[in-house]
């Protein structure tokens, strides 16, 4: 079972994900790797077969204003991008505000 | 009628908008270019969205400012107008901009493209949440950008955001 977790920073995501898909890894932080990967000169969408089964939680970081610098917008847009595939694939995303969950794909699981 | 799709920056709109638009319109459909083709991130952007509108039978016309003075050959099933950030920065910025005048103009050219199709889907963005002070003219244009999404999401039959590809109703039809 793949889980995307998303919302603004800092709204209890990983907290979240912890209580919801105790038995699931947990990867934290995903537009963090994302820079890291863009920062190493790698394709960040390659992170995708490795989040298979996974529970993943990541920043919506592309709601701002268009960056002037050409490697955070090109950053915001990895980030979204791998996202959307990342939703594709996965059993359920769960967008997070305040702590509370709002499934916007998928079922909340029964456990 | 009237539908709003607005998102983050590569949160799947575009191919949630394009999708929307062949659904309502059966065969005449244009697409609305507003983003002007200048530096290298435009020129990728343009051709990826150019390789989603591929086959679809799209008529392409690209026009950054004054959309209530451009003159259509016929009447459309559907316009895709795409997007509204880029032709509000193009009519607040540009030297043929309406300048202080961008948000009248910008709604009176969406009133007549809707009198020159059945179907107008336009595409807008979310720049509202990175909590970022930026210096006034940038402002401006922010508070417009929210100004016109209200507007425009206040007179839409269906307004809808893209979030990680995934298309939420806000208002209007359900079945997407």
């Amino acid at each position: 079972m793949t889980i995307l977790i998303i919302g603004g920073a800092h709204q209890g995501k990983a907290a979240l994900s912890k209580r919801l898909y105790p038995a699931l890894p947990l990867v934290q932080n995903l537009h963090e790797r994302v820079r890291d990967e863009l920062a190493a000169g790698r394709d960040p969408m390659a992170l995708l077969e490795a989040l298979r089964g996974c529970a993943v939680t990541c920043d919506e970081v592309g709601c701002g204003v268009v960056p002037i610098d050409r490697a955070d917008e090109a950053y915001r847009e990895a980030v979204g991008r791998l996202c959307c595939a990342l939703a594709e694939q996965a059993d359920a995303v769960v967008r997070v505000t305040a702590g509370l969950p709002q499934y916007i794909k998928g079922e909340k699981s029964c456990t | 009628m009237l539908i709003l799709v607005t998102g983050g920056a590569a949160s799947g709109k575009s191919a949630h908008a394009e999708r929307l638009l062949c659904a309502h319109a059966p065969s005449s459909r244009l697409y609305l270019a507003t983003m002007q083709p200048f530096g290298a991130a435009a020129q990728t952007r343009i051709a990826r969205h150019r390789a989603l509108r591929q086959g679809k039978g799209f008529e392409t016309v690209e026009r950054p400012t004054d959309l209530a003075g451009l003159t259509l050959p016929r009447h459309y099933d559907g316009i895709l107008l795409e997007d509204l950030g880029n032709l509000l920065a193009n009519e607040r910025f540009a030297p043929e901009g309406a300048g202080d005048a961008a948000f009248g103009s910008i709604l009176a050219g969406i009133a007549h493209l809707q009198d020159c199709c059945e179907t107008l889907v336009v595409v807008t963005d979310e720049i509202f949440s990175d909590g970022v002070t930026y210096p006034s003219e940038t402002v401006q244009y922010i508070r417009d950008l929210a100004a016109l999404n209200r507007a425009l999401a206040a007179r839409a039959a269906a307004v809808y955001e893209s979030v990680c590809g995934i298309l939420l109703p806000l208002k209007g039809e359900k079945d997407v």
